[in-house]
């Protein structure tokens, strides 16, 4: 390869580098979610990440029910990534189709909150 | 902070035991070939390796996770290693390090991006789709069970769909060992270890290249040229295992290439070896990448056959026997607990779906050319492959670098058979896994253009 060609590429290589960073951070808006996330301690890291109000409603679904206990999620799309996110979140509570607790997520009837399945007692979310 | 100092401790420690085991494989001599970095960047890549496959042979003997008993057996091969002359040991000659100014900026190049990366990486928790679905998810089941669970596996097919039971442990048992030395669950410190496995590459990278190509512009050069894939430095930050399995499989060739060389340097070989074999412990696809390994030792031993010395030939039997039995213990295991993977199976290969399957190639051409123009992600590293391999195409089919151009063949070959045969909707799977995939050969292939224009003169040192 001759040598005028490889400075080229090598040019061509390094706008290309800085532009995809410089686009992610400015156009994507990952500077703004760095300069939010900077200060945060790791709970509000958790929160920030997962979206304030669905870290919320799962926070409240892992202080309500009890470890050993099932759920389901009604208002996540099964499968999604804020779904898988819950089932992580939730663990060692399993997620079940038919569970001891139904979770509701921004449900037009029911709003957020908990739903005892033996009890059928709702408990919603302040 | 308290948990950052027991981080750094961790990582020093897992350094610290494959630093041993580096040592075991290389013998006293073969230690000192290799460069004071490389030997940084390997303990790291190794001690993440072995550490894995001990805490899953403990959990299978029903042993609980504690620092005490995953360290203890260390404590021996550390005392082994040093009664064998550990201490006094040193390093490659002058090392890699007289760099000039363009060098230097270079250097300056690759650590920004490293920061980068490290920086994207501990500012979020654990988070991206697989990350959580897959591997953190296992990481937290075993974290909070203190060890694997005896109904690990069926409780995972049963309770958590898509979390793939049958794939390898290595990247949730990393975790489990940074939860367990931290003596807590933190999904946020954790991720430090995927930077620490790009950075500890690079080092290697450099190295190697530093070795075979003897011109340190050069080396430095495409070691930033890689380091700066976005695809690449994306994944040292997110928590999967795709990364890390593009990391063995590279450092698995570039050492047999290095052995290659020079045969009288056994220790790269048994490097190449114990890296093929984490390359099945990574991904379920890397049992493949290691098969690709054998092919090409195998094809250099009978190329060769008459040039190799019995006792060498030896070796390398040993070598194949003792990685081929590794990966089918392992697929006896997965096979004994019912692991089957759902978007393909070796008992997916069959003629009749092979004819079928022949109607998905124009999706799988239209995700390969999206990928080879997908600057977003690879820069225009695969058009620089496509120049290289169309401008030197003599040279790429002689010597030795052959064998890495084989190895491209054959990942293209059986990447794509396996597309054809899966069961899943073609434009879906190749999407979600063509960019992914590709990662596994990106350091190969960075490697392989940097020894064929090694010899070109396109990089003075001065």
């Amino acid at each position: 390869m001759n040598k005028k060609i490889f400075h080229i590429l090598l040019t061509i290589w390094i706008i290309l580098w800085i532009n995809f960073i410089v686009r992610d951070l400015l156009k994507r808006g990952d500077l703004q979610d760095y300069r939010a996330l900077v200060t945060k301690d790791a709970e509000g890291k958790h929160a920030h990440t997962y979206g304030e109000q669905f870290y919320k409603f799962l926070k409240f679904i892992k202080r309500e029910i009890r470890e050993n206990k099932s759920y389901k999620l009604v208002g996540v799309e099964n499968l999604s990534l804020a779904h898988r996110r819950a089932v992580y979140f939730l663990y060692p509570a399993l997620e079940k189709e038919s569970p001891d607790y139904v979770a509701y997520y921004n449900d037009r009837r029911r709003g957020t909150g908990l739903l005892s399945v033996n009890t059928g007692r709702f408990h919603g979310i302040d | 902070m308290q948990n950052l100092i027991l981080l750094i401790l961790c990582i020093l420690v897992t350094g610290f035991i494959g630093w041993n085991v580096l040592y075991l494989l290389s013998g006293r001599k073969g230690f000192e070939r290799f460069f004071a970095a490389e030997k940084i960047g390997l303990s790291y890549l190794l001690g993440f390796g072995v550490i894995t496959i001990q805490m899953f042979i403990m959990g299978l003997l029903g042993m609980r996770f504690t620092r005490l008993a995953i360290l203890l057996p260390w404590v021996f091969v550390a005392a082994v290693n040093l009664a064998r002359g550990l201490r006094r040991s040193r390093s490659e000659g002058r090392g890699p390090f007289r760099f000039c100014v363009t060098d230097l900026a270079l250097i300056a190049l690759i650590a920004l991006q490293t920061c980068y990366n490290f920086f994207r990486a501990l500012i979020k928790p654990i988070e991206a789709y697989d990350s959580v679905a897959i591997y953190g998810l296992k990481a937290k089941i075993m974290h909070l069970a203190g060890g694997l669970p005896p109904d690990f596996f069926r409780a995972l097919a049963s309770n958590f769909h898509g979390a793939h039971p049958d794939y390898p442990l290595l990247i949730p048992l990393s975790e489990v060992w940074v939860y367990t030395f931290l003596g807590n669950f933190n999904d946020i410190l954790v991720k430090a270890i995927f930077p620490l496995f790009y950075l500890s590459f690079i080092l290697v990278f450099y190295a190697v290249l530093k070795r075979i190509t003897e011109n340190v512009r050069l080396s430095l050069l495409f070691t930033f040229a890689l380091a700066s894939i976005k695809q690449f430095s994306d994944y040292s930050t997110i928590g999967v295992a795709d990364l890390v399995l593009g990391i063995y499989f590279g450092a698995a060739l570039f050492y047999l290439y290095a052995w290659i060389k020079d045969n009288k340097n056994t220790q790269f070989l048994n490097i190449s070896l114990i890296f093929s074999i984490l390359c099945a412990w990574s991904k379920n696809e890397g049992i493949f990448l290691l098969y690709i390994v054998l092919s090409l030792l195998f094809l250099y031993l009978f190329s060769n056959i008459g040039k190799i010395p019995n006792r060498v030939k030896w070796h390398l039997a040993l070598y194949a026997l003792f990685a081929v039995a590794l990966s089918l213990s392992w697929m006896a295991f997965k096979n004994y607990h019912g692991l089957v993977n759902e978007n393909f199976d070796l008992a997916m290969l069959n003629i009749g779906r092979f004819i079928t399957g022949l109607k998905k190639i124009p999706a799988i051409m239209y995700e390969y050319q999206k990928q080879f123009f997908g600057f977003k992600k690879w820069n225009i590293i695969w058009i620089l492959f496509a120049f290289v391999l169309f401008k030197r195409a003599r040279t790429a089919v002689s010597g030795n670098i052959r064998l890495i151009t084989a190895a491209f063949l054959l990942f293209g070959l059986g990447y794509t058979l396996m597309y054809i045969f899966s069961a899943v909707e073609i434009a879906f799977f190749v999407r979600f896994t063509g960019s992914r995939f590709l990662l596994h050969i990106l350091p190969v292939s960075v490697f392989w253009m940097a020894v064929i224009y090694s010899g070109e003169g396109i990089c003075p040192e001065k």
